[in-house]
């Protein structure tokens, strides 16, 4: 399944009426639309000597926070702005999902929405060679 | 300070309140509210008007209930207390004591903020004390003076610890994204690079009525 579907998970969740558990897993399913998103290109477009060098065998073995990484290391502004938005995405779904103290309201949950949507935009204006890069760069840094 | 202005709703953006004079002396306790979140109770000292923190024995506390501290200010002072000492821990240089309580129409939260044990222990551990201290007092500044914190968020299985900056805001996702973008440029060109790679910078609505207004807030009786 093509992960940036769960973007219109989060978007029915969010208007489901279910109140703020369905307002909390949209923001876990805007996020996850983007990390699958990126996940797959960085791994098709990360050359074999890199993955082997940091032990990545299959697209499962990139991580949350590793790939955020990846992108806020790039030479490139526009990439390094990617990983910072989607920290913010991941960080606003580990707050939605493990954090219950405090509130999530209809418009947070519009706000990951939005994020997301902007985020896939930005992402497919990027040459995906550019986002392997970044990563085999900074493996490269990594595992000397 | 009127007693009539404490009842108002707080929003992000309100009027100065008008400080009494500089070198007033502070009669009985009290309370000036900053957010829903924490104020700052004074219980002796001298104010400094409009600009730094109260002199003396001024403390921050944070007010999960507002409304339970109402008029029990012993136990206030007691977790007064406990957060000044949870500011101490790891003998972090936070920015307590250099808060600007700038009372303008546009500066409005301190870069006050009580981390959390678990939160102090990780920045002490990540060499990231002078980067989190610089976050606090400069998050003001590139988000309106908006009401945050700085929280641990848990780590998924095997992986590293995300620091999140949480910010209460009533931005559109389009300019809290510009807003992001200059305050990670300004931490790169700080050179926090360390922090830069585990900050996450998200936002929480505030509600459109605003803050809410301790109801226990008291004037200056020299006033």
């Amino acid at each position: 399944m093509d992960g940036k579907l769960f973007l219109g998970t989060a978007r029915f969740l969010r208007n489901s009426g279910f109140g703020e558990a369905a307002y909390r897993s949209a923001v876990s399913r805007a996020y996850y639309a983007c990390f699958l998103e990126a996940r797959q290109v960085a791994f098709d477009n990360c050359s074999e000597e890199a993955l082997r060098k940091a032990g990545i065998k299959n697209v499962r073995r990139i991580g949350h926070e590793p790939l955020q990484r990846y992108l806020k290391n790039s030479s490139c502004r526009n990439t390094q702005q990617l990983g910072e938005n989607l920290a913010g995405l991941h960080g606003n779904r580990q707050d939605a999902d493990y954090n219950m103290t405090g509130s999530l309201s209809s418009d947070d949950s519009q706000d990951a929405i939005d994020e997301a949507q902007a985020f896939l935009e930005a992402f497919s204006r990027v040459d995906p060679a550019k986002i392997g890069n970044a990563m085999a760069d900074h493996i490269k840094l990594t595992h000397a | 300070m009127s007693t009539s202005a404490a009842t108002q709703p707080i929003g992000r953006i309100r009027p100065a309140p008008t400080f009494p004079q500089e070198g007033t002396q502070i009669q009985e306790p009290l309370a000036i509210p900053m957010s829903a979140r924490a104020g700052i109770v004074a219980t002796g000292g001298c104010l400094d008007a409009g600009h730094e923190a109260v002199i003396g024995l001024s403390s921050i506390i944070e007010m999960d209930d507002p409304w339970s501290w109402k008029g029990d200010l012993v136990q206030a002072k007691n977790i007064t207390q406990r957060t000044i000492k949870s500011f101490q821990f790891g003998r972090l240089e936070w920015p307590l004591k250099h808060a600007r309580f700038e009372f303008t129409d546009f500066d409005l939260a301190p870069a006050f903020n009580k981390l959390d044990e678990e939160t102090a222990q990780f920045v002490v551990d990540h060499d990231l004390a002078t980067g989190v201290a610089w976050l606090q007092t400069v998050t003001p500044r590139f988000f309106g003076g908006a009401d945050f914190e700085i929280d641990l968020l848990p780590a998924e299985d095997g992986e590293g610890n995300l620091l999140a900056l949480k910010v209460y805001g009533a931005f559109n996702s389009s300019e809290f994204r510009k807003r992001r973008h200059r305050i990670c440029e300004e931490m790169l060109a700080a050179k926090h690079r360390g922090l830069y790679e585990v900050i996450s910078i998200f936002q929480r609505r505030v509600t459109s009525s605003g803050w809410q207004a301790f109801s226990w807030y008291s004037s200056l009786s020299a006033e």
